[in-house]
């Protein structure tokens, strides 16, 4: 309906063009981003005052310029506001809604915490400096941090958030006074060393623990040992995002000013843990008292029943699991990866409501090149590009500074935990309630259109947004409709093929594409989908069953690829001699010593036992056929 | 029905005793991440004004009036080949139309029958294997297409389709534009990226070369002195190839809210006479907010913020930073030798865009430039062409 009335409009103004004046159209809006009930007009007052009365509508009208004429108009009752813009328009010269005005990214020094690398941490105030090791970005490509702080809270030392990672360097200067402190454990109060003070199951727990237990004997009964310091990097990295101390002059600013971390240790230097070190780390986190768990780790296609039994523990408690959607670049839901899938996993009959997964993005809000992505299984995108964040003292070079710039949806995911956090310290009944928390952050998120398709909010956090709960309002489920379109590429023999077709659906904002035949085979054929831009949404590269539905590729056009590769068949046919050279000499690709024998392997033609020739192998490719498309149109789904 | 032997290793024994198979090597597999083909139709010759031109306030700010547009001054020449480092460009763009080099010798019969397109062979042996539309050195092929937006952004403000009815003016009518690709679609790179730009470009035989502001990291995650030393002296070889060469390098000096020439990096570009810095000035002709500045090594101020110009897509955006200033002065340098051919001097070009007949001298910018002026596109050209 909207659609009609602006083209109606825009045609009524090309006919008056050559007028004196035209009516200039009533701009654009959506109710929810005008202050209701009021308008700007230029033009003549008197005018407006008696079309006002006529309609029976108390206004009042404040001089805004009197030289241009331009004037304020605030009016009482429930006439719409487009109607009476629409019905005023004629008489003025100009009229325009009084537009509520997005806080942006801060310009003022004076309202920046002192932090001295505060400047380069854009995911807090992106005002288009370069990203560390990279190019300036979008202004305003930011969380909205900086107006959270300002105008709502800094963050809570009542709320815990759980580091499940390589541990923490919980002797940092910009992390040490946010640290969690198990109280009964720690010297200070009188905790005994070599004792289980609190009698939680863990001796000497004072900043958490580390439960890297391979290679290691244990520590009194206990895995692992109580001292999570990080040896690797990649933890204190994610501890600094939540709750780096802010405004000290130092370093840089957390996300909370204020808040505990609780530093659980499960991967080792090398980077790497097991599924039953970090299910203790877990189980750690949910029996001491952690609010929210930030898990920058993952990777595997496998579900684990160990894990899922768990994760409903903490989901019935009510703990936020945030976790990482991972760095293949590849979409999870076709490719799963867990743990970051439970956020679209059902488990004894129900799906996880408290499992947030994150993506990450860059200071244009485009979405990472690395960054997994899922229209049903990513949650939200966060920044995680170019990050500057804490780095353990004892892993720089003496003399220079704790820090350092990583890249990673590990990068994205405590900054979604930090969110969080700023949400349990504004909004205490949010603690202990994971499932509101994710319905939050996930509807209002700004959508960005690099980011439709790709996660369920098709957006990046807003912390002000989430923090203060201005919810986007209800937004109307999409209509999906279906139409014929047949793509058949089935059962052909060829060396070397790159096929692509686009397949185009005039008006639509996002379309699905149906397979009904599927035979894939990894490495050798792949299927390809593009959006308009050639951006890769999603890789087959397996089979699928016969009546597959591709994941939603935002806008109007998709570009089905599919590539089969160029292959080589090889015999390897060994034999023995008794010198290298005499291997060598037949084109041995490989030669062993064994005893006083040489064993030679040569590359031999198929049918043939042995020299050096090459052959080319076709082989036949079942391939895919497409037989229909789902699209949302333009039209659906709009609001008034 | 297809045989799964023929994919499938299986083992055999053979007589002698010693175990051998049947293997199946994969030679190449095309890319998962593609970039279009581009387009080589003829453009539409029309002339018209360009819709968007009236939000082009960049255009005022450095003389070039409609008036100017519809003049000989900034005709250009498709002989000058500048070079864009950047994040590729969107060659395919609507108004970008016959600006960005197609490379048909790279594109064979037989690679266009396979659907392929290309051959992974140097047809041209320029070098480079299959530089079909500039190279791309992130990905290692010749089709350096941007999907970040900053290179795309760039080629507009200097190439964008005069007078054709469609989207905005850019400073020259006619140049070929030869985009290289260093940047990913994140907005980050490398050194070993920066090098491999460098290389590429001076295969591509450029007048001109458009390097995109970019911070780098140097001596990789620790700063290692020794690596630090290492990795300038790779970029060094490069840049002193190009000076050899005589090739203007124009970059913007930044956008960190500091002064130019303190990392690595910018201590080894400001020791370049071929290098031309230049900082960003808003539309009230001030320096921008953030715009790095310095009153000997910066050498010149030009638009740089809330710039009106394409965006990959066949979009149009604003866009803010010193690189994008930088992007009016490599124009300006174009222009100069597309009228000067081979009688360019560098030292001639720095000379004049700081001179007072060259250029609007402001003594707001004493500080923050060597000339104390900013770029007047017109008096550039007509001091330039007197000399």
């Amino acid at each position: 309906m909207r659609r009609l009335t602006l083209i109606a409009l825009l045609a009524m103004t090309a006919a008056c063009t050559n007028q004196k004046q035209a009516i200039k159209p009533v701009p654009k809006f959506q109710p929810s981003e005008v202050v209701a009930n009021e308008f700007i007009f230029s033009g003549d007052k008197e005018a407006v005052t008696a079309y006002m009365e006529e309609k029976g509508l108390k206004a009042s009208i404040t001089v805004l310029d009197a030289g241009d004429q331009f004037y304020q108009v605030k009016y009482q009752g429930d006439q719409g506001l487009r109607s009476v813009m629409e019905g005023v328009a004629p008489l003025v010269n100009s009229v325009e809604p009084n537009r509520i005005l997005q806080p942006l990214a801060s310009l003022r020094k004076a309202e920046w915490p002192t932090d001295k690398l505060f400047f380069k941490q854009w995911a807090l105030n992106n005002i288009g400096q370069s990203a560390p090791y990279g190019l300036p970005g979008v202004r305003g490509a930011d969380m909205d941090i900086v107006q959270v702080w300002n105008k709502v809270t800094k963050g809570s030392d009542k709320v815990v958030v759980a580091v499940i990672d390589t541990g923490c360097d919980y002797t940092h200067p910009d992390l040490k006074e946010n640290m969690w402190v198990n109280e009964k454990e720690a010297p200070a109060n009188g905790g005994v060393a070599g004792k289980d003070d609190d009698g939680n199951g863990y001796i000497d727990d004072v900043y958490g623990y580390d439960f890297v237990s391979s290679g290691r004997t244990s520590y009194k009964g206990v895995p692992g040992d109580p001292d999570p310091m990080d040896d690797q990097g990649h933890g204190t990295h994610c501890a600094g995002a939540i709750g780096a101390k802010a405004n000290d002059g130092i370093g840089v600013a957390g996300v909370n000013w204020k808040v505990k971390i609780m530093c659980l240790k499960f991967m080792a230097a090398s980077g790497g843990g097991t599924t039953v070190d970090a299910y203790r780390a877990i189980r750690y986190a949910r029996e001491n008292g952690a609010h929210i768990m930030s898990n920058s780790w993952g990777g595997t296609q496998d579900e684990g029943e160990l894990f899922k039994s768990e994760l409903r523990k903490i989901e019935q408690k009510g703990i936020l699991f945030v976790v990482a959607a991972g760095n293949d670049g590849t979409n999870n839901d076709i490719k799963p990866h867990y743990p970051s899938n439970f956020s679209n996993t059902e488990f004894r009959g129900k799906k996880f409501q408290n499992v947030i997964s994150v993506g990450a993005s860059d200071n244009m809000d485009a979405p990472a090149d690395f960054s997994n992505y899922g229209h049903e299984s990513v949650d939200v995108f966060a920044p995680g590009v170019a990050i500057i964040s804490t780095y353990p003292t004892g892993l720089v070079d003496a003399g220079r500074p704790p820090y350092a710039i990583m890249s990673g949806t590990s990068m994205a995911t405590p900054y979604v935990a930090g969110v969080a956090a700023l949400m349990m310290a504004a909004n205490p009944s949010l603690a202990g309630n994971a499932a509101e928390v994710v319905r939050l952050i996930n509807e209002t998120a700004d959508v960005r259109e690099a980011l439709v398709g790709r996660a369920k909010s098709n957006g990046r956090i807003n912390a002000y947004k989430a923090v203060t709960a201005q919810l986007a309002g209800p937004s109307m489920a999409p209509v999906w409709q279906t139409k014929a379109h047949v793509v058949d590429q089935r059962g052909f023999q060829s060396d070397l093929v790159d096929i692509r077709h686009e397949i185009k659906v005039e008006g639509a904002k996002s379309v699905k594409v149906h397979f009904d035949f599927l035979q894939i085979e990894e490495p050798y054929d792949s299927v390809y989908l593009y959006d308009k831009d050639y951006r890769l949404i999603a890789r087959i590269e397996q089979n699928m069953v016969d009546d597959f539905w591709s994941p939603a590729i935002p806008g109007d056009t998709v570009r089905v690829r599919f590539v089969n590769a160029l292959v080589q068949k090889i015999n390897r046919s060994p034999f023995k001699g008794n010198s290298e050279s005499q291997c060598s000499g037949r084109g041995a690709t490989s030669v062993e010593k064994k005893g006083d024998e040489y064993i030679c392997q040569v590359d031999a033609e198929e049918g043939s036992d042995g020299g050096g020739s090459k052959k080319f192998t076709t082989f036949n490719s079942e391939g895919f056929r497409i037989d229909r498309v789902a699209y949302i149109s333009d039209e659906t789904g709009k609001g008034n | 029905m297809r045989s799964v032997l023929s994919k499938v290793g299986f083992f055999a024994v053979m007589s002698s005793g010693l175990i051998g198979c049947t293997e199946i090597v994969v030679l190449f597999k095309p890319s998962p991440n593609i970039d279009p083909m581009p387009k080589v139709e003829a453009c539409d010759q029309k002339d018209e004004d360009d819709p968007k031109a009236m939000e082009q306030w960049a255009l005022n700010q450095v003389g070039v009036t409609a008036e100017v547009l519809k003049s000989p001054t900034v005709l250009g020449n498709a002989n000058v080949r500048i070079a864009i480092l950047s994040t590729g460009i969107d060659y395919n763009h609507e108004d970008l139309c016959g600006q960005v080099e197609v490379n048909k010798r790279e594109i064979t019969q037989r690679a266009i029958a396979d659907r392929i397109g290309v051959n992974r062979e140097d047809d041209d042996k320029n070098g480079l294997v299959d530089d079909v539309a500039g190279y791309d050195v992130v990905d290692g092929d010749g089709f350096a297409f941007d999907r970040q937006g900053a290179g795309t952004a760039a080629a507009g403000i200097i190439a964008a389709n005069q007078r054709n009815g469609v989207g905005i003016a850019g400073l020259m009518k006619h140049v070929t534009l030869l985009p290289v690709r260093y940047i990913d679609n994140n907005g980050q790179t490398s050194i070993a990226n920066l090098a491999g730009a460098l290389d590429a470009a001076l295969k591509l035989k450029p007048h001109v070369i458009y390097l995109q502001t970019a911070q780098i990291q140097v001596g990789g995650h620790r700063a290692e002195g020794d690596l630090v030393r290492a990795e300038i002296s790779i970029l060094k070889s490069y840049l002193d190839r190009a000076q050899t060469a005589k090739i203007p390098i124009v970059v913007g000096a930044g956008d960190d809210m500091a002064q130019f020439g303190t990392s690595e990096v910018d201590k080894l570009l400001k020791s370049y006479d071929n290098i031309l810095v230049v900082t960003a000035l808003d539309k009230e002709g001030k320096r921008t907010l953030l715009a790095n500045t310095n009153s000997q090594d910066v050498l010149t101020a030009a638009p740089g913020e809330d710039i009106l110009t394409l965006k990959p897509g066949n979009r149009y955006t604003t866009v803010s930073g010193t690189a994008y200033a930088a992007a009016h002065v490599t124009a300006a340098v174009g222009l100069a030798r597309a009228s000067l051919a081979d009688r360019m001097e560098i030292s001639k070009v720095v000379s004049t865009l700081i001179s007072a007949k060259g250029s609007e001298v402001d003594v707001a910018l004493e500080r923050d430039t060597r000339g104390g002026t900013r770029l007047q596109l017109v008096k550039f050209l007509n001091e330039i062409r007197s000399l």
